[in-house]
């Protein structure tokens, strides 16, 4: 056993090289002049046709014994059929699931063991197929590639596998503030357009292996493949291995594909509410000019200025001045079609306005008012500063050329990528970004708990609220309110109710509801058997305000223990519970006049109800740990039979917390002669009313 | 904060990249380029103790500059967690000659970039950029030294920057108290008690004068390591380094953390069972817990690793995925640090999936490798695995400059960056088989379940 750092540095220290201390000739107060800059160019590049049709590049780079290659085909994400989205990125990750000679088993096997990375993706424009491996392991890795390129045959156990994947990647995407907010970004920027069809559940679904062979045969023809090599390579010997190991992979042109434009469509904000969300996460999204258009490079300069990090205007006044955040960027998305100008952030919820006000507030001063001449020489700097610092790998050698050639551009020498950026002046820069991007025009998206975010939204406009699943939702229904009418239950009479509970029409189990009580509290005791299933639950009850006081709840099921009890103190409810995955503790903040789901039925009886009444309550859910307001909307007046007889009875609506269809009395008090849940097939019907409290708990 | 940031599930497979990157180049036979040959290491050592290591590489214009300060999460006393992170921060927000944000500026101005990792042993601050930029980037590093300038205000501003870091990186992302709590569950190591990022509490009650103090005591040349990789070499960085940093005091000797636990844990099974309300699917995380880096076993252990978790054809994917679909993403990460390290595996089960099924086929999977040993082929896959990873860590001057600082923080010797790859290809099967049976025992081993809030209406 060695203590290896701290020892060697003392034992080193002693016995060290040290250079003789020379005189101080540097002043600290000044930065040290800069050296003379080294000339640096991109490594020749050839570019060549192999037999097949397919154009190829070679870059030889690097020190390091690797080589990059990638191969690019027309098919992406935006050109999956309708109904079928997600069939270009599954027929890419199918690919090595197996081929006519290899199962999906020996081909991963094989990369493997050859220290292989392979990847196949699919994104907005492209299928991008790549491996990286080591010099030495090139060939065979190569021959792997070839064939899973050309024969997959797409496994029916290996799609329902990656099917299964997918739709759990989709779920992973949903509880990530800033993936789902990404994705909801997307989704409103692009909307009515290719690029805003998103692969779901029901999409996935839909795609069977038909599908992945129609894609593949479609878009994987040699004919319009870029394949890119760079590397620990020589241009000829890569050749003429490729001309080998591709001989069998031919194929038409892929059909040329229409992007249409995208309009102007007025400021979207999307809220998606995660109820106790610690955060608000942050996204500005606005589309751009196509990727061929000229102003790219003027984007990217106010991209940059407007959200690099550290030194661009978001940056410096949201983190820095403010504190707001962590992190603030924006950057400038290039595609074949409409580009994508996004602007991210999380901050907490209270500043979460402020900050959105700020920043739509810098957009319009880059739009308005050109980059000063030090800000301009600034980030031209970077731009041209970073080239070589992104041109160091294969990777990026490779991603550089090919970015360029796919837009139907050519590759760029560093001085020309230099001399157009100084050659922009800030006039110039700022008309281009104002004449494609508009603040009243941008998607605002934000993700957090809606409860506390939406006042600060509204006042940018129209604010849509929705779930995570995208399922829009009424603020009104998320705002704990104060109740609508006052409430007493100091008339509330003991009486004993029994139910009956149906399935389509078979019965399936029974419930008795009891109310006893005296002097200022009154309990309301009920137990529902469904079929092996006992859920038995009581409430308890101020009289005089109907205010909650303690409940509690046990459900008994063969190998379920299900157990809870609660009571208020102040302005919390506080308690355990245990749905059968262990206790835990309940702390949950309530606003004055909250009631807890069973007295949802109660507050009906104390109600005086006619055609149109609207009664309105906070509801606090123990288990989701959530309050949400319930509307109860009596609908209409009507008559209805049941077991206990025929009776006039209003029709009430619940919305909100505790959906469901209720058929009360229309005498006082309005007992429930049918209920019908909103979540659940059953229907519970009257029995009985009155009878012995026997049985119950 | 990256040192022990690998919360998200959504990237596996490449977070090994530093976790092994004292491991390097050269086995019999092969030619030195195709091994990734041992990179040139040149090296002196300043009278006032700041030791400089240059590697130089001319074939692009940049440097790469990496110091590290020999203080983590680990140094901080009590009531002071959270410190060594805080100056990830500070260090941008001032010093006498630079003023706020203008660090970050003259970087990034540059086309570089600029980065700061704390974890519990070290804090590093990396800086890339055009080689003609190197002496003013080494001048920026003697400001931060010795010339901070830490103001109420500014304390102020970055400890908020730091708990939105903490909501961003742990409070609001599914699994990462998961993550944190297999580091402080799976050991009893003192120093590594507490979180990097630290306590809220504690950074709200640390006064300017107590940063001040902790900054003069910690941010010493004898308690630093610079390193230089790209465009340049020793005798051009040596000259630069004596003009900006030769006046300055040694400081005291740097402190060495507690000689740490060796061995295997022999005192049980350590669990813990949480609810994510952010995580969709349950996620299990199981962790052994190991010696301190220099270990002769780790080699054995990062080839074990891979052959369980590393890639679709590792037995963890092909058995919980592939076969039995109860996950639906394998990973695995050995780290490696001056305390104990963790043997860590991780699999995130799928929709409707329990994850007791999840981890009862995770642990009948390691059983069987503990029982019978690995196969020859899968000790060759992993190997060759290893070395592509590291080629392609290496194959980036800041890349090179991490693993020059882990190898000399390990070893003392910066030029066992290319030995390491040695002892990994002198481990056969007998070796990985009884590594296996030594420590990955239940005993040893520690299990955080993380699922999502049930939310039954």
């Amino acid at each position: 056993m060695r203590f290896p750092m701290f020892a060697l540095v003392v034992a080193t220290a002693l016995t060290g090289s040290a250079a003789p201390a020379i005189a101080q000739d540097g002043d600290p107060r000044e930065p040290p002049p800069l050296g003379t800059p080294r000339a640096f160019e991109l490594p020749d590049l050839t570019r060549t046709r192999l037999s097949n049709g397919a154009t190829l590049v070679v870059v030889p780079n690097g020190e390091a014994p690797l080589v990059s290659i990638e191969v690019i085909l027309p098919g992406g994400q935006a050109t999956d059929p309708e109904g079928l989205e997600g069939a270009s990125l599954l027929t890419a990750t199918l690919l090595r699931s197996g081929t006519t000679t290899r199962s999906y088993a020996d081909i991963v096997g094989e990369f493997d063991r050859l220290g292989a990375s392979f990847d196949a993706v699919a994104d907005a424009d492209w299928t991008r197929i790549s491996l990286v491996v080591l010099t030495d392991r090139l060939d065979p890795a190569l021959d792997v590639l070839a064939d899973v390129l050309t024969n997959p045959v797409f496994p029916a156990v290996r799609l329902e596998t990656l099917r299964r994947q997918a739709g759990a990647a989709l779920a992973t995407q949903r509880s990530r503030p800033d993936a789902l907010a990404r994705r909801v970004m997307l989704r409103e920027v692009y909307r009515g357009h290719p690029y805003g069809r998103q692969t779901t559940e029901a999409t996935l679904a839909a795609i069977d292996r038909t599908s992945l062979r129609e894609h593949h045969a479609r878009w994987y023809g040699s004919e319009s493949a870029l394949v890119v090599v760079a590397g620990d390579v020589q241009p000829l010997r890569v050749e003429r291995r490729l001309e080998e190991a591709f001989r069998d992979w031919g194929g038409e042109a892929a059909p040329a594909s229409e992007l249409p434009d995208l309009r102007p469509a007025g400021r979207r904000i999307v809220l998606v509410h995660v109820p106790g969300a610690v955060q608000a996460e942050v996204r500005i999204g606005h589309r751009l000019p196509g990727g061929d258009a000229d102003d790219w490079l003027a984007l990217e300069v106010v991209a940059h200025h407007l959200g690099a990090v550290p030194t661009g205007l978001l940056h410096r006044r949201l983190r820095e001045a403010f504190g707001w955040t962590y992190s603030a960027t924006a950057r400038a998305e290039r595609r074949v079609g409409p580009g994508l100008l996004e602007v991210a952030f999380a901050t907490r919820a209270d500043v979460a306005g402020d900050a959105l006000a700020e920043t739509l507030r810098l957009i319009d001063e880059v739009r308005s008012r050109p980059m000063a001449d030090s800000d301009m020489e600034a980030v031209v700097n970077f731009l041209t500063g970073v080239l070589p610092l992104r041109s160091e790998t294969p990777g990026q050698v490779a991603d550089r050329v090919s970015s360029r050639l796919l837009l139907g551009l050519e590759p760029e020498d560093v001085e020309g990528v230099g001399d157009r950026l100084r050659s922009l002046v800030p006039g110039e820069v700022r008309r281009a970004f104002a004449d494609a991007v508009d603040p009243a025009d941008a998607t605002v998206v934000v993700v957090g708990d809606a409860t506390t975010l939406y006042g600060d939204l509204a006042s940018f406009g129209d604010v849509r609220v929705e779930r995570p699943d995208g399922a829009p939702i009424s603020i009104e229904d998320l705002r704990p309110a104060r109740r609508s009418h006052p409430l007493s239950a100091v008339d509330l009479a003991p009486v004993t109710l029994r139910y009956r509970v149906t399935l389509q029409g078979r019965d399936v189990g029974e419930l008795t509801r009891e109310v006893r009580g005296d002097g200022d509290e009154r309990t309301v005791r009920s137990r529902l058997a469904l079929g092996p299933q006992i859920l038995a639950q009581s409430v308890t009850f101020g009289a005089e305000e109907f205010d909650f006081r303690e409940s509690s709840m046990t459900l008994e099921q063969p190998g379920v223990a299900v157990a809870g009890t609660v009571r208020r103190e102040g302005s919390t409810i506080v308690g355990r519970m245990d749905l059968g995955d262990g206790p835990r503790r309940v702390e949950l903040a309530v606003p004055p006049g909250v009631i807890v789901s069973d007295m949802l039925e109660i507050a009906v009886w104390l109600t005086e109800l006619a055609v149109g009444t609207e009664l309105r309550l906070p509801v606090a859910s123990i288990s989701s740990g959530t309050v949400t307001n319930a509307t109860l909307r009596v609908e209409e007046r009507t008559e209805i039979t049941v077991p206990a007889g025929t009776f006039d009875v209003f029709r009430i609506e619940v919305t909100g917390a505790e959906a469901q269809t209720m058929w009360v009395r229309t005498t006082a008090p309005h007992l429930p002669v049918r209920v019908a849940p909103g979540d659940q097939p059953i229907v519970v019907e009257l029995v009985e009313i009155g009878g012995a409290p026997a049985g119950l708990p | 904060m990256t040192g022990r940031g690998f919360a998200a599930p959504g990237m596996p497979g490449r977070m090994a990249v530093l976790a092994w990157s004292l491991a390097a180049a050269v086995s019999s036979g092969a030619p030195l380029r195709a091994q990734g040959a041992q990179p040139p290491i040149e090296e002196a050592r300043l009278e006032n103790g700041l030791r400089v290591i240059v590697s130089p590489d001319r074939s692009t214009p940049i440097v790469a500059v990496n110091l590290r300060y020999g203080v983590g999460s680990g140094h901080e006393a009590e009531g002071r967690s959270g410190f060594a992170h805080l100056f990830e921060h500070l260090v941008f927000q001032g010093t006498e000659n630079l003023a706020d944000g203008e660090l970050e500026r003259m970087v990034t101005e540059a086309g570089g970039v600029v980065n700061g990792r704390t974890n519990t042993d070290r804090t590093e601050y990396t800086e890339v950029v055009p080689a003609h930029h190197l002496e003013r980037v080494l001048w920026s590093h003697a400001e931060r030294m010795r010339r901070l300038v830490v103001t109420e205000e500014g304390l102020a501003r970055q400890r908020e920057v730091v708990k939105e870091e903490r909501r961003l990186r742990v409070d609001n992302t599914p699994y990462g108290e998961a993550r944190i709590t297999v580091d402080t569950l799976a050991q009893d190591y003192a120093p590594y008690g507490h979180s990097v990022i630290g306590s809220m509490e504690d950074l709200d009650a640390a006064s300017v004068a107590e940063v001040r103090a902790f900054h003069d005591r910690w941010y010493r040349p004898a308690n630093a390591t610079l390193v230089v990789v790209g465009d340049t070499s020793l005798d051009e960085v040596l000259p630069m380094v004596e003009r900006w940093f030769g006046e300055f005091d040694s400081g005291p000797e740097p402190a060495r953390l507690p000689p740490p636990p060796v061995g295997p844990r022999t005192d049980g099974e350590r669990r813990a069972d949480l609810e994510d309300p952010l995580a969709q699917l349950p996620i299990t995380y199981v962790a052994w817990t190991l010696s301190p880096a220099g270990h002769p076993d780790l080699p054995a252990l990062r080839i074990l690793n891979r052959i369980l978790a590393s890639g679709e054809s590792s037995r963890l994917y092909r058995g919980l995925v592939v076969d039995e679909g109860v996950a639906t993403q394998i990973f695995g990460q050995v780290e490696s640090r001056f305390g104990p390290g963790l043997f860590l595996l991780g699999a995130l089960s799928g929709p409707g999936v329990d994850p007791a099924a999840t981890e009862s086929r995770l642990h009948t999977v390691v059983d069987r490798l503990v029982s019978y040993g690995p196969t020859r082929e899968e000790v060759e896959r992993a190997v060759n695995q290893l070395r592509a990873e590291r080629a392609s860590a290496l194959s980036t001057v800041a890349g090179r400059a991490v693993a020059i600082q882990e190898a000399t923080a390990v070893s003392g010797d910066p030029s066992a960056v290319g030995t390491g790859m040695r002892e990994l290809t002198t481990v056969d099967v007998d070796e990985a088989h009884r590594v296996a049976r030594r420590w990955l025992t239940d005993d040893n081993r520690t299990v955080v379940v993380a699922r999502p809030v049930d939310r039954p209406r």
